[in-house]
């Protein structure tokens, strides 16, 4: 007799909703003089027009170019979220991404969004209210995932910026300092620092978040496929990475994967995630990573960028994961030995730092780095950027990530870098 | 915060001495002169800017409360190619003598060439309200200083001068249109400075330099062939001449300018790499890598400046 009762209100508000709708379009139509339409705000002429998107070449810190093959792939006919064909692409994929991570995580998928969907997917499951977290603050994506831990409420939260100052952190410091004294339930740290160019050493670093009961989250997005990371055998429990950096697929999927002991946590949890999109056990449904013989419907998920990212990892899966990290490495080299013949600076000193798949270059002297990047791009139609975070204004940024990993484009960014040098050149008033 | 991170390249300064956070030369065969503001003015006029820089630095640790010394220190650190240090001392200058106009308008310069636009427009702004002619315009208790508003506080100071040019207010127009870009316009203000102050070398230098940043290399070549005939010891003007050769593809003009500038502060004073400009080997090692030849790089690398002026045939101006 309640429900009824409910029903009838509900019944009601509905019906007086209707009215009421009713009559304002009654009064909408009333004032544009006689005329019966009900839109009142007008097509869009910018929409009349067609869409025209340039070709460049996309050598700044991502995303990177996208090669014919995964641009045809994401053409493919959009079926169901949740049909059988889409589950046997997702499955391929979670090879593939176990593949890339080098590791036999169950759990392992790609979370519907681009790398900042993935770093909130693995702090917001992993971390509850009043637990805390430590984050190694070598670049703007410590302050990131500082920043996004801050928002789950009243969180004990310590950034320390115990790295030196290209971006290495001590070891001791770690333990004997931060783990110990904080005692946190998980520790960021961001293997390619894309914001200064520095790769991060993780030996040794889970063996030490473990000692402390910490589970360790690593941050791949622009070192994965491009330099060796090997997920179990470091003892990474979270690890991410995104689809437009190495794997060449458009900005949109963001592979990820959990340890064991990641999801014992996780799925112990005594208090819900904060985010329902992000939570980890629907996601896990999603993706045929909780054992159930059913999934049920949680989002839609973005198939055709489900397509490319499978592609992507077909690509990385035929040159061979070994093969891509030697070839980065390479021409990475090629690239600094380029920049240094040429008067220009590393801003990374010691070559075992330097991440291959990004470089930061010194601003030189006598020029404005932001002439520089807007004369390569109108003269050459070549994208390199400028610093990020704590690098603004220090460094000039050239990314050649995966397909645009090559000794030609290396060539390439050389020649636009010389020109550059010789036309936007500073001079004193 | 920027610190921690940056790898910034010190040009090898190494000094026991720091004052106010201008970093004094170890080893001042000047310290104790006596009159050493004088001859340092002297000096500075003489185009010995190396020398002058000493002796300068010697009358501020005898006096560290004598603005004008910092001034003058500031002024011609800037025509020695050494802006950080020219900075540290104007703004030194005017903590002690806040309405200094020369001080002011030098400050202003130094911040537009470091791409300090709203700290040059503050200034500017500032030097129009210490100047007896124009303080009536400046709005008081009006601290932000945008460029736009600026621009049109110099613009209307200028109305007021219908029949004649104050070449100082013409300089602050020509800084401000530099700063937004505005090249042509900064021409036209400089070159009605010079109308007034044609013996000004700064100001052939500053014409020269807006014309280059302006994408008129050619004619900048020539402003800076005046200010060079008028002060041949002037080395920012030399380090700008070599900047333009880069920007018309003559190279080997670019390193012999470059070269002479460098000579030429080492020649002063016997002093060691740690007084010749960071900025002028930064552009050299950047000419030569230009020119393809691998071991004249590494000459420039390693700051060897007697073997390339023998291979480019430089000799003392």
């Amino acid at each position: 007799r309640w429900e009824i009762y409910i029903n009838i209100r509900v019944c009601s508000a509905y019906l007086l909703l209707n009215l009421l709708r009713g009559f304002l379009c009654f009064s909408c139509a009333c004032h544009t003089a006689g005329n019966m339409s009900s839109v009142s705000i007008p097509p869009p002429k910018c929409l009349l027009k067609s869409l025209v998107v340039p070709y460049r070449h996309m050598f700044g810190p991502g995303p990177s170019n996208v090669p014919l093959r995964i641009l045809e792939a994401g053409a493919n006919p959009v079926i169901g979220h949740m049909h059988p064909e889409i589950f046997k692409i997702m499955s391929d994929i979670k090879s593939g991404i176990q593949y890339m991570f080098q590791t036999q995580n169950n759990m392992t998928l790609a979370v519907s969004g681009t790398g900042h969907s993935a770093m909130e997917c693995a702090i917001f499951n992993a971390v509850e209210p009043g637990e805390s977290v430590l984050t190694a603050v070598n670049g703007i994506w410590g302050e990131r995932a500082a920043e996004m831990t801050e928002r789950i409420g009243k969180l004990p939260c310590y950034s320390d910026s115990f790295c030196q100052s290209y971006g290495l952190c001590d070891h001791t410091a770690i333990s004997s300092q931060a783990l110990s004294k904080h005692r946190p339930v998980l520790f960021f740290l961001a293997h390619g620092e894309s914001s200064t160019g520095v790769l991060h050493p993780l030996e040794g670093i889970g063996q030490l978040c473990h000692k402390y009961n910490c589970l360790f989250l690593v941050d791949s997005v622009a070192s994965c496929g491009g330099t060796p990371l090997y997920m179990d055998q470091l003892e990474i429990d979270i690890l991410y990475t995104g689809s437009q950096k190495v794997l060449n697929a458009p900005p949109g999927t963001a592979p990820i994967s959990f340890s064991e002991r990641a999801c014992q946590k996780i799925l112990n949890r005594r208090t819900k995630p904060v985010s329902f999109f992000l939570d980890l056990s629907w996601l896990a449904n999603y993706w045929g990573c909780d054992g159930k013989l059913s999934r049920v419907y949680h989002h839609t998920g973005p198939v055709t960028a489900f397509y490319s990212l499978r592609e992507s990892l077909a690509v990385l899966v035929e040159e061979g994961l070994q093969n891509s990290w030697e070839r980065h490495q390479e021409v990475a080299e090629y690239f600094h030995a380029g920049l240094e013949s040429m008067g220009l600076k590393l801003f990374v000193k010691p070559k075992e730092a330097r991440l291959p798949t990004v470089t930061t270059i010194v601003a030189p002297h006598g020029y404005d780095w932001k002439e520089i990047t807007a004369y390569i791009m109108k003269t050459h139609n070549l994208e390199i950027s400028g610093g990020l975070g704590p690098s603004v204004g220090l460094v000039l940024r050239v990314g050649l990530m995966g397909c645009n990993s090559s000794k030609a484009n290396v060539d390439m960014v050389l020649a636009a870098l010389k020109d550059a040098l010789k036309h936007c050149h500073k001079s004193k008033v | 915060c920027e610190a921690t991170w940056a790898q910034i390249e010190w040009s090898d300064v190494c000094c026991c001495l720091s004052l106010q956070g201008y970093f004094f030369n170890a080893n001042n065969p000047y310290r104790d002169a006596p009159s050493a503001f004088a001859e340092g003015q002297e000096k500075a006029r003489e185009g010995d800017l190396n020398a002058a820089v000493l002796l300068l630095e010697a009358a501020i640790l005898q006096d560290p409360q004598d603005s004008e010394a910092w001034q003058v220190l500031g002024t011609t650190q800037a025509e020695n190619e050494n802006e950080q240090a020219a900075i540290v001392s104007l703004q030194r200058c005017l903590e002690l003598r806040p309405n200094n106009l020369p001080a002011l308008m030098a400050l202003a310069v130094s911040f537009t060439n470091s791409g300090m636009q709203r700290d040059a427009c503050d200034a500017l702004r500032r030097w129009i309200s210490h100047n007896p002619r124009y303080k009536h315009l400046a709005v008081d208790g009006r601290s932000p200083s945008e460029l736009q508003e600026v621009l049109l506080l110099f613009q209307e100071a200028a109305l007021l001068n219908l029949d004649c040019v104050d070449p100082d207010l013409q300089t602050g127009l020509g800084v401000l249109f530099n700063l937004g870009s505005d090249f042509n316009r900064a021409v036209e203000a400089f070159s009605a400075a010079l109308s007034v102050r044609p013996q000004d070398y700064l100001l052939w230098n500053r014409l020269g330099a807006t014309l280059a940043n302006g994408d008129r290399s050619e004619e900048a070549v020539e402003a800076y062939g005046r200010a060079l005939e008028l002060q041949p010891g002037f080395i920012r003007s030399r380090y700008n001449l070599g900047i333009s050769c880069i920007n018309l593809g003559a190279h080997r003009e670019a390193v012999s300018n470059f070269l002479t500038a460098l000579n030429q502060q080492r020649q002063s004073q016997r002093c060691s790499h740690q007084q010749m400009s960071a900025n002028i080997w930064a552009a050299l090692r950047i000419a030569v890598s230009m020119l393809d030849r691998p071991e004249l790089f590494q000459a420039a690398s390693a700051g060897d400046l007697d073997l390339l002026m023998q291979v480019f045939d430089v000799g003392d101006v």
